[in-house]
């Protein structure tokens, strides 16, 4: 019982340090880098994204038309 | 493939008499380095790189549609690709298809179980994704015929041992992606329901799931009880990156549109941006009089605007470059639950524990 109880330990402990080290051996680029590639693809998408720039109400099939009222 | 890696380190073999002391030393060795690595490369906040870039002016944006008709709290709900079309799902076991536009519901399945957690429509429109409290993930046909039972087509494709928290089609109608209370994900093939990839790494509970944007290639992230979220490679089952830095549950992660980030929503009241080239977190939306947890999270359409749905009914829209909110949005009577942006960025949706979804524009 114990015995096994053991191996199993050491297989989850082996599954983990091997885990660690693939994470370990990622490159990584500086968050300097990485965020002026964040900034610039926003500023680059921002003309085509609605909700930032607001539509026009005929655009934007959620907004309700400006239409007169009949009375 | 987007990252890369060290080959050397990476495939090195677990020496078989290696004892379970030096592993737990080389562990701890490693879990340190990793830290310092990452903390070597934080050289900047994301907030300062974006200190010139013009603020955001005011934002006026409203109910526009609310579609009533579930007899309980919504758990769930996912956009057609039509853009006008929606599907979502509910505690009392229905799940409804919507037209947002008229708010007209199409279609209505009960579901044999309650606490339909997940629901995602097919990319041709022509069929949804569905489960919950059954540890099943069904998909049914949808049909033109509106009299025709969708319950008699209804196919069975995963199964897991334990609730299923979220689902996802895959860039076609042929494979689904499922979360699972079972601490697993799981790629299933439609047609035949096999289980094709599955993925472990999750200590705990997995709430939500996301497929990276087409172009940047097979990867997803998953989100959990364990307060990781994992990112992982669709064909080898592998963990290729894991981030640690909430608090208490994730409730939600989504990709940025670029694919180079995602956003996740949690119980310790924030919401955070995960850069993947970066491997580390970049910033935290946070604020202290947020104290409920956040549900949902989704990005515009250029990455530029986070919107949040959190358990004190309320949705906050995040500046995601500055880090500050630009708007509170109220109108739900309960907690949010669910929250996604329509494909074409004109609206999103939210669903509620107050039983009703509203479109907002």
């Amino acid at each position: 019982m114990s015995n096994n109880n053991a191996s199993s330990n050491l297989v989850v402990a082996q599954r983990v340090v091997k885990q660690l080290r693939f994470e370990a051996s990622v490159r990584r680029i500086k968050v300097s880098q990485a965020a002026v590639d964040l900034k610039n693809y926003c500023l680059q998408n921002a003309h085509q994204d609605p909700l930032l720039m607001g539509v026009p109400s005929s655009d934007n099939p959620f907004r309700p038309p400006k239409s007169c009222s009949l009375f | 493939m987007r990252f890369s890696i060290n080959p050397e380190m990476a495939t090195q073999e677990v020496q078989p008499n290696e004892t379970l002391t030096n592993l737990k030393a080389e562990s701890d060795t490693l879990k340190t380095k990793l830290e310092d690595e990452r903390a070597k490369l934080h050289d900047v906040e994301l907030h300062q790189v974006a200190e010139k870039v013009d603020g955001l002016g005011q934002f006026i944006m409203k109910t526009r549609r609310t579609l009533k008709g579930h007899g309980n709290k919504v758990l769930c709900m996912d956009w057609c690709k039509d853009k006008r079309r929606i599907v979502s799902s509910s505690q009392d076991g229905k799940v409804i298809v919507w037209d947002a536009f008229t708010t007209n519901k199409e279609h209505a399945v009960t579901m044999p179980c309650t606490w339909v957690m997940a629901c995602a429509y097919a990319p041709s429109g022509c069929a949804v994704a569905c489960g919950g409290l059954d540890n099943k993930c069904s998909v049914y046909p949808l049909s033109l015929d509106k009299n025709e039972n969708l319950a008699a087509k209804k196919k069975s494709v995963a199964m897991h041992t334990n609730y299923l928290s979220a689902c996802s089609f895959t860039n076609s109608d042929m494979q689904i992606l499922t979360s699972s209370g079972d601490g697993t994900c799981a790629l299933w093939d439609v047609e035949s329901g096999q289980l094709l990839q599955s993925f472990h790494g999750h200590a705990a509970d997995v709430l939500c799931l996301d497929l990276a944007p087409s172009e940047t290639g097979n990867t997803f992230v998953s989100g959990g009880c364990d307060k990781k979220a994992n990112v992982w490679d669709m064909r080898s089952g592998q963990c290729i990156q894991s981030f640690e830095t909430h608090e208490s549950d994730i409730n939600s992660v989504r990709y940025y549109p670029s694919g180079d980030a995602f956003a996740s929503g949690s119980d310790d009241a924030t919401c955070r941006l995960y850069d993947l080239r970066a491997d580390r977190e970049v910033a935290i939306y946070s604020k202290e009089s947020i104290i409920f947890g956040a549900s949902s999270v989704d990005f515009s359409l250029s990455g530029r605007l986070l919107f949040g749905g959190y358990n004190d009914y309320t949705i906050n829209v995040w500046d995601v470059l500055k880090g500050t909110r630009v708007s509170i949005l109220f109108g739900h009577e309960n907690r949010v639950s669910t929250l996604r942006l329509s494909p074409d960025g004109t609206a999103f949706c939210s669903g509620s524990w107050d039983h009703t979804l509203r479109i907002w524009a």
